[in-house]
């Protein structure tokens, strides 16, 4: 089980590969192994539904993360096919819809799998007011990362549905990194434990992702290493979500 | 030579903790316990089956219906219940 946690890296490494390229070689890598990721981890999660009852409430929870990577993929699909110089098949609307549909399944999805723990009603191994500090903890970091590009965009005069809808779900994701990593730590020594272990490494790596876009853009780093940077994370952040599914599996059928 | 055999709290533990491991297994059977109105180093073998509905609802939330029967399953078995 824990020999999982080398595919995300290993994914990285690869894609990193992708900074000897030149362009528009370089680009199409990196959408096609944001493709492959996404379409490895819907795929995953969706096959996790299997071992739950559809009245399981985590059961709703893997099947809204394989339908957000899902629409990841074809989000992801859709733009590889003009990087090749072919026609736009979706228009703006339908493609910023897909996105902000994207955001919300899979900030549901997370915000589930914390309300089940909670459902449990089984305590963690801390004490309320740690619980409660670095919860707030989370939440101030998801307002500082969220926020930072928000106020950009209303200040660049660029601000609208699509940029408030993927910056609150970045939001939601990020503040919900303590609570998962809270329930895997009740859970340590257990299978399940890697499950939210995952998941919240998952929306750390969006969290470095956001961080890493803002960095980027501010000490002026450009390709190849931005970007390559950038999609490296990116890489990294769904195959954790992907060892997620793959852990969840492996707990139930041992 | 007296043969020493399992509490039945020992057991329902021992089930638990490789999914939830041995913290939240032992949390798990003592909030159980509790519901039933006993504690876990008191439980007998009669009362698990009430153990085990009172435990019901976190079973199957984190482990899913299917995996939660199954384990409660093997826990009546090994205790005879």
């Amino acid at each position: 089980m824990k020999r999982l946690v080398l595919i995300p890296f290993i994914g990285g490494v690869v894609v990193a590969a992708g900074m000897a390229l030149t362009e528009p070689a370089t680009s199409r890598f990196y959408r096609a192994a944001l493709i492959a990721a996404a379409l490895l981890t819907a795929g995953s999660a969706l096959i996790t539904t299997h071992l739950f009852a559809k009245s399981d409430k985590l059961f709703a929870a893997w099947l809204l993360i394989g339908s957000g990577y899902g629409l990841a993929a074809i989000r992801y699909s859709l733009r590889l096919v003009t990087m090749f110089g072919g026609p736009e098949l979706l228009g703006r609307a339908a493609l910023d819809t897909l996105l902000i549909m994207q955001n919300l399944l899979i900030a549901i999805a997370l915000w589930l799998f914390v309300r089940s723990w909670r459902a449990t009603g089984l305590a963690t191994p801390f004490s309320g007011a740690a619980r409660t500090g670095w919860t707030l903890l989370g939440v101030g970091v998801a307002v500082i990362v969220g926020g930072y590009p928000l106020i950009q965009g209303f200040v660049t005069a660029k601000a609208d549905t699509v940029l408030l809808v993927s910056t609150l779900g970045d939001m939601v994701g990020i503040a919900l990194i303590v609570p998962l990593a809270m329930s895997a730590l009740a859970m340590r020594g257990g299978l399940l434990m890697h499950t939210w272990l995952y998941l919240a490494a998952c929306e750390a790596f969006w969290l470095l992702y956001d961080v890493w876009l803002a960095l980027r853009t501010t000490l002026g780093i450009d390709a190849p290493l931005g970007p390559g940077i950038e999609q490296v994370i990116r890489i990294i952040a769904i195959l954790f979500a992907f060892i997620a599914t793959v852990a969840q599996r492996r707990a139930l059928r041992r | 030579m007296a043969v020493a055999t399992k509490r039945p709290a020992d057991v329902v533990r021992e089930q638990l903790a490789p999914y939830v491991g041995a913290f939240t297994a032992k949390n798990a059977v003592q909030m159980g316990a509790k519901q039933i109105g006993t504690d876990a180093e008191h439980l007998t073998a009669a009362q698990v089956p009430s153990l085990l509905d009172a435990l019901g609802p976190m079973m199957r939330t984190l482990l899913g219906k299917p995996t939660a029967e199954k384990v409660a399953a093997e826990i009546r078995r090994e205790v005879g219940a």
